[in-house]
């Protein structure tokens, strides 16, 4: 920078403190990598940097995939199957976000089965696809490494934020993360033992956040494109794709909107891709398996297990 | 376009480039194509409310005295009208950003030239100093006898660039730093008053006084540091106004001062002053307070009662002020002081809450809880933003009293010290910093 006290400029002042800043930058970028390495846990691009190079089965999906993974479920399950699973799942994502995960994944390791656990919602709106990547809870917990510069490189042309893109090379987000601090378990596992008595209000709220737009059709084929590009990623890959929808309560399952038709044109995708495909929204209607609105307890979990999910599972 | 925009950032640095290589008499045209890209960048249609006021202003410039006047009717009357159009179902298209503040810079023109005290200026000067995008959004409202002078002598020098370069960062700190980091806490306890602690409305309270005076005067920093980078100076607007020994003082030199003093000469002095004894003066400063509030109102506001009886009260606390013996406070400045901030305080009360009826529930809910408050508060489980934010106040006071004037000070300073001061800021804003955080409170007026 200038110096004050003369007329002049000083361009090697300027180098030199433009040096020393950018050398500060990076000591303050590697003291922020280290903390979010510290204190990761559930962000899939994180997992993924933890995970082993195969698994059995790895799973994309929404918040509704993440019971699965919560608090031991996830030891369970694979006690219970025989088999390994990653769960990649992350809150308010969308089709946008499971491919570049599901990209990141490939490039090191491998999987033997892909099983996407779909929500209409997440087919809806950019907040749960390319801007959920950058939001404040999730780009600052993603580990920084070419690979996954890389794939988010490529996603900027199919719609992710150039500024996402910056924000994740520089490592601005991280620095300035204000929970660094913070484990990265997401508070709802906390609840993961309770059965709560089940509240319309809070039911139409969560819908409405869900749901916040009417329904865009050429989003929607976007997003469609978006899975298809996934499920040919992973037969490229060797890994057999199912498509399931999740268990949810009747009542809640009742307000949401379009349901019935999201599910046609669900079975349909997966009908013409060739991938596997199980319609689960009903099987556990009742709401003592839920902790919330829609999100499945400790008990939804293991009654999961024991119907539709575990033979899913153990049918490699 | 936002501040915290990385187009903002590459905007500016096209701007310098440019300007650096551009010949000194081509210089305010640059600046001119900037403040236009920067404010029709968003949407371009903001172009045509900036237009129209400026062709009005200049079209009311060529007719004499009398039409200057009445063009600058014409302005008053069309930001009353966009203001207030919604609430009287009008259907109006909605002003865009910063329509108050380039429309309060022209009627200055047009009065003080049908005065005789602004230059005979056209083309770009006359745009420029309208559409300066550092001072577009919320101020400072530049009279052009101080602004169209300095546009012959536009370049980049190092003494001016290292206090515009510290005055950025200040602007940034107070926005993103301080008020971003209190605007949680407030938004949390005025969001449903009934159901917060009264401890939390009485700290929300406080925050919100902070958080208003450091998104605005930390916009205001950055109007003056972008400035300074190009060799203009900007008016001061904020002068530590919790410092402040009076609410006339905070008024007339100490808070938003380019507002005031437009009100004071656009309004109050027309109106008659103090030249037609105090029943009058109580009435005209009661009446610019209540200009002034009304002005705040509107903009999907609705009438916004709130934002008229906070400039009633500050009017009336202004004008039992005037009835009071004058003297000097002396010892008791510091008790002065203390009871102007808590006097201002209340009034804040009415600006930031939803409702009038939401404000006099936060008021008898504090009122109702101060008598608890030493049993409460040694127990009380405050949060990390309450706390954070109590530590980010303190910090802006300590400095505050230990310095009128820190820009400067810190320019002054030895290269390694001034160095370090710098590397401490843009650290402090690297790690604390909300760079996603809302847009600057005063640009919705």
């Amino acid at each position: 920078m200038p110096s004050s006290d003369s007329d002049r400029w000083h361009p090697g002042q300027i180098l030199a403190f433009l040096g020393i800043g950018a050398v500060l930058y990076l000591a303050l970028l590697f003291w922020s990598e280290r903390l979010a390495m510290a204190n990761g846990a559930r962000n899939p691009f994180f997992q993924i940097e933890r995970a082993a190079q195969q698994q059995d089965w790895i799973i994309l999906g929404a918040s509704h995939a993440m019971p699965l993974a919560f608090d031991g479920a996830e030891a369970q399950i694979e006690a219970a199957t025989g088999q390994t699973i990653l769960n990649l799942a992350a809150t308010g994502s969308g089709p946008f976000v499971w491919r570049l995960v599901a990209e990141r994944y490939f490039r090191d390791h491998a999987a033997a089965n892909v099983l996407i656990v779909a929500d209409g919602f997440a087919f809806r709106d950019r907040r749960w696809n390319q801007d959920r990547i950058g939001d404040s809870d999730f780009l600052p917990r993603v580990p920084w490494d070419i690979a996954t510069l890389r794939v988010m490189a490529a996603a900027v042309p199919r719609g992710l934020r150039p500024t996402t893109l910056a924000n994740y090379a520089t490592g601005f987000s991280k620095i300035g993360n204000p929970d660094r601090f913070k484990p990265d378990i997401w508070e709802t596992e906390a609840r993961f033992d309770l059965s709560p008595r089940p509240s319309a209000a809070s039911d139409k709220a969560r819908v409405a956040y869900l749901y916040p737009g009417p329904p865009d059709p050429a989003a929607e084929a976007a997003y469609f494109n978006d899975l298809g590009a996934l499920a040919d990623l992973a037969r490229r890959n060797g890994a057999r794709v199912t498509v399931i929808r999740p268990p949810l309560p009747d009542r809640f399952r009742a307000l949401l909107p379009d349901d019935a038709a999201f599910a046609a044109r669900l079975s349909a995708f997966a009908a013409a891709q060739g991938v596997g495909y199980a319609d689960m929204a009903g099987v556990l209607p009742e709401p003592r398996f839920y902790l919330d609105p829609d999100h499945l307890n400790r008990a939804g979990v293991e009654a999961w297990l024991n119907a539709e999910l575990g033979a899913l599972l153990r049918d490699r | 376009m936002s501040y915290t925009d990385p187009g903002f950032w590459l905007l500016l640095a096209a701007t310098l480039g440019v300007f650096a290589a551009a010949p000194v008499g081509w210089r305010p045209a640059a600046l001119l194509a900037s403040s236009l890209i920067f404010y029709g960048a968003p949407d371009w249609h903001r172009l045509i409310w900036l237009g129209a006021v400026a062709a009005l202003g200049l079209a009311g410039c060529e007719g004499g005295r009398r039409v200057a006047q009445a063009t600058a009717m014409i302005l008053v009357g069309a930001l009353v009208l966009v203001k207030f159009g919604d609430a009287a179902g009008l259907g109006l298209p909605p002003a865009p950003p910063g329509y108050s503040f380039y429309s309060f810079t022209m009627v200055a023109h047009l009065v003080d030239r049908a005065r005789g005290q602004a230059p005979d200026t056209r083309g770009i000067p006359f745009l420029l100093h309208v559409a300066w995008f550092p001072k577009l959004l919320a101020g400072p409202i530049e009279r052009s006898k101080a602004f169209v002078p300095q546009l012959g002598t536009l370049a980049i020098r190092p003494g001016p660039a290292a206090l515009g370069f510290t005055l950025i960062l200040s602007g940034l700190l107070k926005k993103l730093v301080i008020a971003d980091n209190l605007a949680p806490v407030v938004d949390a306890a005025y969001a449903i008053p009934a159901y917060a602690a009264p401890l939390d409305l009485i700290m929300a309270s406080y925050f919100f006084a902070f958080q208003i005076y450091c998104d605005f005067s930390g916009y205001t920093d950055l109007a003056l540091g972008l400035s300074a980078l190009v060799g203009l100076q900007l008016s001061r607007n904020f002068d530590r106004p919790y410092l402040s020994p009076s609410v006339t003082a905070f008024w007339s030199d100490r808070w938003h001062i380019t507002l005031g003093r437009w009100f004071r000469d656009y309004v109050y002095i027309p109106l008659g002053g103090s030249r037609h004894g105090s029943v009058r003066r109580t009435l005209n400063l009661m009446t610019v307070f209540a200009l002034s509030g009304l002005w705040h109102a509107g903009l999907g506001y609705g009438v916004g009662w709130g934002f008229l009886v906070w400039g009633l009260l500050n009017g009336a606390f202004v004008a039992a002020e005037n009835l009071l013996p004058a003297g000097r406070p002396g010892m008791l400045r510091p008790l002065s002081i203390l009871l102007t901030f808590h006097l201002v305080l209340v009034t804040w009360v009415f600006f930031r809450a939803a409702t009038v009826s939401d404000a006099l529930l936060i008021l008898r809910r504090v009122a109702a809880g101060l008598a608890d408050l030493p049993a409460v508060l040694p127990a009380y489980p405050f949060s990390t933003a309450q706390m954070m934010g109590a530590a980010l106040i303190a910090l802006l006071v300590a400095g505050e009293l230990a310095c009128r004037d820190w820009p400067a000070r810190i320019v002054a300073l030895p290269q390694p010290l001034r160095w370090a001061a710098w590397y401490a800021a843009m650290a402090v804003l690297l790690l604390l910093g909300r760079w996603q955080g809302a847009g600057f409170i005063y640009a919705q007026f």
